[in-house]
């Protein structure tokens, strides 16, 4: 058996052709994977997560190579392209980037979106300048991440070009075996564009998968990002995000955890120049056994920025979801306008909620409010839809639907929209 | 207030005079087990409680430091004196029986005549012990208990032995170990089912030692029914050396009984300020703590709230003033463990100049505390673009009836708000002060008067000069 060492990254990094300087990037992360502790409840945050049945130490997969046509897409993406509306999309299958559709138009104004490894043979001044910026080692899974990524997407928009309709990323784990894929995009002064990953699997034994997005956003720069994991039962994901926004950038981001058995996302936003902005959303609903844990930062380095986080969620079962935000407003930060919310449903006598709003504030002529509330649903919200007739467990679904609406109302995209919505009415009725 | 009376407190703060007494005892630097015996041996100990001190050391030296909050790296522990014995009169009942120097050092702190006006009863802590301690004889009369914790462990000692380090056992962290092997005076106070006590209860704690350590220990015990207010007020002289105060304070408030304990700490600011408090609330019971923190270089409290039976009720209130120099890391605990209970928190902080004021509070339901509410509120106030401010409320909820809420805000004091003022004769330094007293207006105004005054004349101190 395949062990998490320096062969499999050295293989890893020949069977992607990659230059000498992404493998030396990778044998540093790995000295960090080796040399950090698998996290335990005594690390602050840790604390509510069990990781006692998660594959931790699985293999890695490496490269296969694999490509596919469109008819040859797993049914699972099939499905999803039905109803999509990307322009253009890359497929992940496992290790293998398997299929791209690229709209020619865009490439032609200097547009790349295409496979990490890739790039770095087509563009890699542009990946050089940014991979690893923004996940990097920050901990035993970004470091692992690091070391033995398999795949990857690389958008990069240049200055001034608005894209219109989504760009989209399409990930199918296999199970099984490990998977790492990250993300990176670059959007370069005044470019505008919108960017979906989608995380998509099958019911698996149980199966780790480790992601990383990383953001540039230059200048002036507009993205609209979602992440969103709609895996089978059986996954353990980990998910790191960090978007370095400049000068008067703009980043709308949404991060949705509905599948998988546990869910970590990690999700930074830098607010690195005066006028930038970042609006974070979150969605979760978990049933059974499922376990979400969300860990937010909102980073506030520079003066007159923004930030404004809603993350909404509902448990039932014995489903636990976390969420530990921090607004952190460094020295100098003043004029800062800065928002952060928790809204959480709780559904059964089973179910647990742990909810940590925080804040570290090192400059005082600013606007800083946050809030959390957890409750069932309104009795008296139910009492009132019951004398309409509506039986109760029906007015219960329909008042569930209506907390997580509010985080889906925000959301412009509309395709998008319409398949959470379908999976959380799939999920009311589980 | 006249502004030549701010300035002349300005030059002296009040409270922060050295007083010449000599100690009859001085233990040697570091808390080690001959220390620990020593302090055993003057009390006269029953074999027990050395016994009990004695575990508490072992466990306080396996113990590590909190990984967690302020920095601790200034405090040296093995330099500290653990115990001193300010005088051979052990809790005197009447004034005139204190030794001369120390009864000046209350006298200038306006206790004694505090005493005839408005309080029940007054204990007085110097140093390691307690050398005074009344209550009115009409609630002697009703059974009321007041008395020095060494005397209520050998007079009382059923009671004592049910309730000591029931509470807040050693093994709960590391400074309450502390305190357990080297606790010395406090209050223990017994109120009999159904005797209300109108008027408050006050211990008065001073440290004039250098480089020293208080580790009192409170035990307060309210029987079903009853009602009593203890108020606790801190000061020290000002050295430039650090110090540590280390209490534990353990409260259990039976079936139907209410409680107040308010604290104003305006200990000098060279002092680490650790203390646990905590309060089990029986059914339908009423537990309030108002918690206020003006002084000290580090305080960590979090004055918390058991509610173990259905019914039981809390309400925290707690201030803060961080200035230069002083971390303030103060907040609250409520577990919601029975159904039916609720709780509130409400804690405002203001930071000045480089200070730094943090929230951090726990709101616990656990499973099968069927309708449980709790809320908290938190709002920080900047005054300089050097200030800090942070807020760490950890929500754990297990019940799926439990409603909880948590709000905050962070604000500086309005700009337009102050002009308001000026157009209205005001100076701005004036204004300024006016709406930091508004702001914490909620609070002040549940404190006893004596208290609210100091509070504001304090503010109004320390404002002055701060804007424009």
């Amino acid at each position: 058996m395949q062990v998490l060492d320096k062969t499999q990254v050295e293989a890893i990094s020949r069977a992607l052709k990659e230059p000498g300087w992404v493998l030396e990037k990778r044998l540093k992360a790995l000295e960090a994977f080796a040399r950090l502790p698998y996290p335990s409840k005594k690390d602050e945050n840790w604390r509510y997560t069990d990781l006692s049945e998660a594959p931790l130490e699985q293999e890695v997969e490496t490269p296969k190579g694999l490509s596919l046509s469109r008819d040859e897409l797993p049914e699972l993406v099939k499905r999803r392209l039905e109803k999509t509306d990307v322009s253009g999309f890359l497929v992940f299958v496992g290790p293998d980037l398997v299929y791209a559709e690229v709209p020619e138009e865009l490439s032609a104004k200097g547009l790349v979106f295409t496979s990490l490894a890739e790039a770095l043979k087509t563009h890699p001044g542009k990946v050089e300048a940014t991979l690893f910026r923004g996940v990097y080692v920050e901990d035993k899974f970004a470091a692992e991440n690091s070391a033995f990524f398999t795949h990857g997407a690389f958008l990069y928009v240049p200055a001034g070009l608005e894209v219109e309709k989504p760009l989209g990323v399409f990930k199918v784990l296999e199970g099984g075996k490990a998977s790492a894929g990250r993300s990176l995009i670059f959007l370069e002064d005044n470019a505008k564009a919108a960017y979906i990953e989608e995380y998509l699997s099958l019911d698996l034994p149980p199966t780790l998968h480790l992601s990383a997005t990383e953001m540039v956003l230059r200048p002036g720069a507009k993205l609209r990002h979602a992440h969103v994991q709609t895996f089978g039962e059986g996954v353990w994901h980990f998910h790191r995000q960090r978007a370095l926004l400049e000068r008067d950038a703009a980043l709308n981001d949404l991060v949705v955890n509905l599948g998988g058995r546990y869910a970590r996302s990690e999700v930074a936003s830098e607010l690195l120049g005066p006028g930038a902005e970042s609006e974070m959303l979150g969605l979760y609903f978990g049933h059974g056994l499922q376990h979400f844990d969300h860990y937010t930062l909102q980073h506030h380095v520079e003066h007159h920025t923004r930030s404004d986080l809603l993350y909404k969620g509902a448990v039932k079962d014995e489903a636990r979801a976390v969420f530990s935000g921090l607004i952190k407003l460094e020295r100098g930060a003043q004029k800062t306008d800065a928002y952060q919310a928790n809204r959480n449903l709780i559904l059964s006598p089973t179910a647990r909620v742990d909810s940590i709003p925080q804040l570290e504030i090192g400059a005082n002529n600013v606007r800083c409010t946050h809030g959390s509330t957890t409750a069932p649903v309104d009795e008296v919200q139910l009492f009132y839809l019951q004398s309409r007739g509506l039986p109760r467990s029906l007015a219960q679904e329909l008042l569930v639907k209506a907390h997580l609406a509010d985080v889906l109302n925000r959301i412009p995209l509309k395709a998008l929209r319409a398949h959470l919505e379908a999976v959380i009415e799939e999920k009311v009725r589980i | 207030m006249s502004e030549a009376d701010l300035r002349a407190l300005g030059e002296e703060y009040k409270y922060h005079f050295v007083d010449e007494v000599k100690p009859v005892f001085v233990a040697e630097r570091g808390l080690t087990r001959r220390v620990i015996e020593a302090i055993s041996y003057h009390k006269g100990e029953p074999e027990w409680m050395l016994k009990f001190r004695l575990r508490a050391l072992e466990i306080f030296q396996k113990k590590p430091m909190p990984t967690w909050g302020p920095d601790l790296s200034g405090l040296d522990l093995d330099n500290l004196v653990y115990y001193v014995k300010p005088a051979e009169v052990r809790d005197a009942k009447s004034w005139e029986e204190i030794p001369e120097e120390i009864r000046r050092t209350y006298e200038r702190l306006g206790i004694p005549e505090a005493e005839r006006k408005v309080l029940a009863g007054v204990g007085a802590q110097y140093d390691s012990e307690m050398v005074y301690h009344r209550v009115k004889e009409e609630l002697e009369r009703q059974g009321v208990i007041f008395v020095a914790i060494e005397e209520g462990m050998k007079k009382y000692e059923d009671l004592f032995k049910e309730h000591f380090a029931k509470v807040v056992p050693p093994e709960d962290n590391k400074f309450a170990a502390l305190n357990s092997a080297a606790w010395s005076g406090g209050s223990f106070v017994y109120i009999p089912p159904g005797v209300k006590v109108e008027l408050p209860l006050q211990a008065y704690f001073r440290v004039n030692t250098p480089e020293f350590g208080q580790f009192e220990r409170t035990l307060i015990i309210v029987d079903e029914g009853a009602e009593v207010h203890y108020i606790e007020g801190c000061t020290a002289p000002m050295y430039s050396t650090e110090s540590l105060h280390t209490g534990v304070i353990e409260i259990v408030v039976k079936r139907g009984a209410r409680s107040r304990y308010t604290t104003i700490q305006n200990w000098s600011t060279n002092m680490y300020n650790l203390v646990t408090q905590r309060a089990l609330v029986y059914g339908d019971a009423f537990h309030e703590w108002l918690d206020g923190n003006l002084g000290s270089k580090v305080t960590m409290k979090y004055p918390s709230s058991y509610l173990l039976e259905p019914g039981a009720r809390t309400e925290i209130l707690s201030i803060a003033f961080a200035k230069t120099g002083q971390h303030q890391d103060t907040g609250a605990k409520i577990i919601l463990g029975a159904p039916h209970t609720s709780g509130t928190i409400v804690s405002k902080s203001i930071s000045k100049g480089e200070g730094r004021a943090s929230y951090r509070g726990l709101v616990k339901v656990l499973d099968g505390a069927r309708g449980a509410k709790a809320n908290v509120e938190c709002d920080a106030l900047l005054i300089d673009p050097e200030s800090r401010t942070d807020t760490y409320p950890y929500i754990e909820i297990e019940e799926d009836t439990a409603h909880v809420g948590h709000e905050a805000t962070v604000s500086k004091i309005n700009d337009e708000q102050i002009f308001y003022l000026q157009t209205r004769g005001l100076k701005e330094d004036e204004a300024a002060a006016l709406i930091v007293r508004g702001f914490i207006e909620p609070i002040a105004k549940e404190l006893p008067l004596e208290y609210a005054v100091e509070l504001n004349r304090l503010i109004e101190l320390e404002m002055e000069g701060s804007v424009g």
